[in-house]
């Protein structure tokens, strides 16, 4: 991969824009028949925080399966920093530096939550069952560093004090917020996360927004998939809004707000949400 | 949570009680053997046979109990080192061997790592395919393979006994010989006691270690969601091979030690009721427990021998049935109240009756909780 | 996308890999033995036979999968006890004539057998529907287990006999086709084979009949398509649970009865039935009743076939090479294309 010709294909292929991290283009995803994304075009810009929102049934949920290698689109192509994504196992798009949290929350329940956080550091680790088994100096230290870095992301989610406890006695609230700090150990490039404010109270929705801006400020990039109109409207730089599988409109909250396409597609279901 | 030192202490413990029982069989104070001091009822040999079976469930507990991928079919290999060991130790020339090498001390040595290469190689061939199935499918694959090599066995890979005899078809091989190091062979029992223990003891240290870092925990979140652990970076499918692949090295060095301490194999402990008999083992002990293994192991065992002995003041003339019907009854009722396996379910209730204990007491003392 | 495309490649050049070797060997075994085109119709009869044992069996599982999502794999100790039970009762009543004296002891088969499926949903299953399924899978194995363990303490080791229903003794009827000519081999069948064919195709009408007519079948195929709209419905899933059990085990009982005559009934019996019928299942897909009929027969004489080009002990080595060839490269059986795509 190191050297390449430059060549007519590969100067097609470079990123049109040097800041775009994720770029989506023309992907269909088919279910049996039924079209659950139909050539959803969108980029992704380093440091943006973008929301993606929709009535239900939308298709954003499929989205990001597509995006994190779950589903292998139909059609059309996804690229992380120009290079494709399709085809990929979700390990491997982990390991180019996607990471995910889940609408229903997957966390390793019987696991302590310092452990779920070292999982998430799977993919930047490499201690091997043989290493592990006679305990060689580089897997000991490698373990030690993974602690470590556990209880600092643990810290910086503002739940140093639960390392120890089983994730799945966890309030709901604050298994939400391990899935962040899980999805993080993998240090992505780009955070997605699926509805992460969905059955939350409001001092854990605050909490959360405080740590999602905190991130933002630290420069991660993140796509995140919320009903809650005010806080997608609050946080995020650009909105995609899909409807029936197809991005229907896409920009600045401000400009989504008034666009007649997505109040349409709203007013089916509950128009009135839409601040 | 656990005790930080527990697992060292634990091993401290079965390593002394190992070595206590040992020293009693080999001194015998006051002239009783070991078996006098169960009244007979168990033998000497059982403890080297638990030992043996320790190495296989330590193994399946790595698969089942971590990975939560089920095997039926563990036997088989299992049996692959057994026979390998057995046919290679008595007869090399079968395979254009040279004949001489019987004679050698150090052979049957290459031939049980040969053995664990050969059957991990196996493992790995087969594990690539059969584990991308899952639940019932791959219970139904695992136990389809174990019964197929079962066959193999039984049947002598298909060649007359009378042309090429390989496996002995059912009567099975005899006269492997005992292991030896140099000049000083492993035999009497006593001293194949203590090596099997040691060997037994360094598998579990061995998978302590693996279970308790960064692959171990892979295994974990597999069993958990594979779909969250895929998203994550693990590579489960990957994984799975490897934890398949070394569950069945540890199989096959067993099935090698096992050859060595009968000195003959046949084929029916390898059959589809041996695989059973494993599996029984793992659940009783606990699944995801290393030391739910010897806990297991020796259950069963004992039990064993224990319903063989005193089975018929119960039922008059009674036998092997009831010991089926006994062990058949005690995996649904584990199955049923302790799906996490006696040992561990053992355990994990006494943890959480000592931290209901700490937690009254964290009550009536709210400001030392809260210094912390 | 090529990377992709690779893959399904490779898989693709793999299955046509096996496919070819298997024919290969097949054929080359074959031609080593030698056979006149009626042995293999001989063989393949009588795989026949025995695959439409498994067919019954394969129902069983195909019920009980369909209501509970459980793999019930004691399924074969139902058909082992059907003939087993009809074997002893068959002895008992020495002193009756023909006719009565098989008819009770095949009344007395399916009616223990359904009780013992029955406690066994109630005392096993029952406690334990939330657990997981791999606590599911180990506790139906011990169920066989047990059950085994319970006949081997009623029955022994001994192999028994049922006498055919058409004679009413333990040597049967034997139809003799061609082989009038001089060094000709005739087609044997006995006459049990007749019996056997015609009780499933009775059974499997009666079956079908049940599952479409009838308001109490109706329920449990509604409850396999879909246990909380069923619920709602008011059908419990609990009762409908049960019922699938007790009919898995009917089922298997009348198949272990039927077959009693055709072979020597034993203790162990039932492993080896359970097994093939759940590859019988498989290779129709697990929730398809026809097709798993139909994988039952298939199966059968396949395996009959093979066993007769190789030699008679490879029989299970056969049917398990299919059952893993099935699970690897067509899970979702031998007559369904769509590929169900795992919703997250």
């Amino acid at each position: 991969m190191s050297v390449t010709l430059p060549d007519e294909q590969t100067r097609q292929a470079a990123p049109p824009r040097a800041e775009t991290l994720l770029s989506v283009e023309n992907v269909d995803m088919v279910f049996g028949g039924l079209k659950a994304l139909n050539e959803v075009t969108t980029q992704i810009l380093h440091g943006q925080i973008k929301g993606i929102i929709g009535p239900n049934g939308a298709g954003k949920s499929t989205l990001f399966n597509v995006v994190t290698g779950i589903y292998t689109p139909t059609n059309g192509d996804v690229c992380l920093n120009a290079e494709s994504l399709v085809g990929l196992k979700p390990n491997e798009i982990a390991e180019r530096g996607i990471a995910r949290t889940f609408q229903t929350i997957r966390l390793f329940g019987d696991m302590s939550v310092l452990e779920n956080v070292m999982v998430g550091q799977h993919v930047r680790t490499r201690t091997t069952f043989l290493a592990a088994a006679l305990r060689l100096p580089a897997a000991r230290r490698e373990e030690r560093a993974m602690r470590e870095r556990a209880h600092e992301l643990l810290a910086l989610c503002g739940i140093p004090d639960k390392a120890d406890t089983l994730a799945g006695n966890l309030p709901f609230g604050q298994q939400r917020i391990v899935e962040i700090a899980r999805a993080l150990a993998t240090d992505p490039k780009l955070l997605v996360l699926d509805e992460p404010a969905s059955g939350l109270t409001g001092v854990e929705r605050d909490e959360l927004v405080a740590l999602i801006r905190r991130l933002r400020d630290d420069g991660m990039t993140i796509v995140l998939v919320e009903h809650d109109m005010q806080l997608v409207m609050n946080l995020v730089d650009e909105v995609l809004v899909l409807d029936y599988g197809r991005a229907i409109a896409e920009g600045p909250p401000d400009q989504i707000k008034t666009d007649p396409a997505v109040i349409a597609a709203y007013l089916g279901e509950d128009a009135g949400s839409l601040v | 949570m656990a005790n930080k030192y527990g697992d060292v202490i634990g091993v401290a413990v079965l390593a002394v009680a190992v070595l206590l029982i040992g020293l009693f069989q080999v001194f015998q104070p006051g002239g009783a053997t070991f078996g006098d001091l169960t009244g007979g009822i168990v033998t000497f040999s059982t403890m080297v046979r638990i030992g043996i079976l320790t190495i296989v469930i330590v193994g399946l507990n790595m698969l089942m109990g971590y990975a939560g991928q089920i095997s039926l079919g563990q036997a088989a290999f299992y049996g692959m080192g057994a026979y390998a060991s057995a046919v290679f130790s008595t007869r090399p020339e079968l395979f254009g061997l040279p004949e001489s090498l019987v004679a050698m001390w150090w052979w049957p040595w290459v031939v049980i790592l040969a053995a664990m290469g050969f059957t991990g190689l196996f493992a790995y061939l087969v594990g690539r395919p059969i584990l991308r199935l899952k639940g019932h499918y791959l219970a139904m694959a695992t136990l389809g393979l174990g019964i197929m090599v079962y066959i193999l066995f039984r049947e002598n890979f298909g060649f007359r006994t009378t042309e090429t005899n390989i496996t002995g078809g059912y009567d099975g091989l005899f006269d492997v010989p005992r292991l030896a190091i140099g000049g000083f062979s492993l035999w009497p029992v006593e001293r194949y006691y203590f090596f099997v223990w040691a060997i037994a003891l360094i598998v579990i240290v061995l998978a302590m270690n693996m279970v308790k870092s960064r692959p171990g925990r892979a295994l974990r979140a597999i069993h958990s969601s594979e779909i969250a652990a895929e998203t994550m970076g693990v590579d489960t499918a990957s994984f799975k091979v490897q934890v398949f692949v070394i569950s069945a090295v540890f199989a096959s060095l067993a099935g090698s030690l096992y050859a060595h301490f009968q000195a003959a194999v046949s084929p029916a402990p390898f059959s589809f009721e041996g695989s059973l008999d494993l599996v029984v083992m793992a659940a009783v002990g606990g699944m995801a427990s290393v030391w739910g293994a010897p806990f297991g192991v020796a259950t069963i065992l004992v039990l064993e021998d224990l319903l063989r002995a005193r089975l018929d003041l119960i039922f008059e003339g009674a036998s092997g049935e009831i010991e089926v019907i006994v062990f058949g009854g005690l995996l649904v009722l584990i199955m049923i109240f302790m799906p996490e396996g006696v040992f561990v379910g053992i355990r994990n209730r006494i943890n959480a009756w000592r931290e209901e204990r700490a937690g009254a007491a964290g009550d009536a003392l709210p400001e030392q909780g809260a210094a912390k | 996308m090529q990377k992709l495309l690779q893959s399904q490649t490779a898989r693709r050049i793999a299955q046509i890999a096996l496919v070819t070797v298997l024919v290969g060997l097949t054929i080359y075994f074959a031609a080593q033995k030698n056979y006149r085109p009626v042995q293999y119709v001989q063989l393949a009869l009588d795989g026949l036979r025995g695959g439409t044992i498994y067919a019954l069996v394969a129902l069983g599982f195909v019920t009980v999968f369909n209501v509970t999502g459980i793999i019930n794999f004691a399924q074969g100790a139902f058909a082992m006890l059907g003939a087993m039970i009809a074997v002893s009762v068959n002895i008992a009543l020495a002193d009756l004539p023909g006719v009565p004296r098989l008819l009770l002891a095949g009344l007395a088969a399916v009616l223990i057998t359904t009780l013992v499926g029955v406690i066994m949903e109630r005392v096993t299953i029952f406690p334990a529907r939330d657990a997981e399924p791999l606590t599911l899978i180990i506790i139906t194995v011990g169920v066989f287990i047990v059950l085994q363990g319970i006949a081997l303490l009623i029955w022994g080791t001994d192999s028994y006999s049922l006498d055919s229903f058409t004679t009413f003794e333990t040597s049967d009827h034997i139809i003799r086709l061609g082989g009038e000519a001089e060094g000709a081999i005739p087609l044997i069948i006995r006459s049990q084979s007749f019996w056997i064919w015609g009780t499933a195709a009775v059974l499997m009408a009666g079956l079908w009949f049940f599952f479409e007519r009838t308001m109490i079948g109706r329920a449990l195929k509604a409850c396999s398509d879909n246990r909380q709209a069923a619920a709602l419905m008011g059908i419990s899933p609990e009762r409908m649970s049960m019922l699938s059990f007790a009919l898995a085990a009917a089922v298997g009982a009348i198949g272990g009865f039927v077959l009693a005559p055709a072979t020597r009934p034993i203790y162990d019996m039932g492993l080896s039935l359970g097994l093939k019928g759940f590859i019988a299942a498989i290779i129709g897909g697990l929730v398809n009743p026809a097709a798993a009929v139909v994988g039952g027969l298939m199966l059968g004489v396949i395996e009959n076939l093979g066993a007769g080009i190789t030699r008679a002990g490879f029989k299970d080595v056969i049917a398990f090479l299919i059952l893993i060839l099935m699970l690897l490269f067509r899970p979702q059986g031998l007559f369904t294309r769509q590929q169900r795509v795992e919703k997250v």
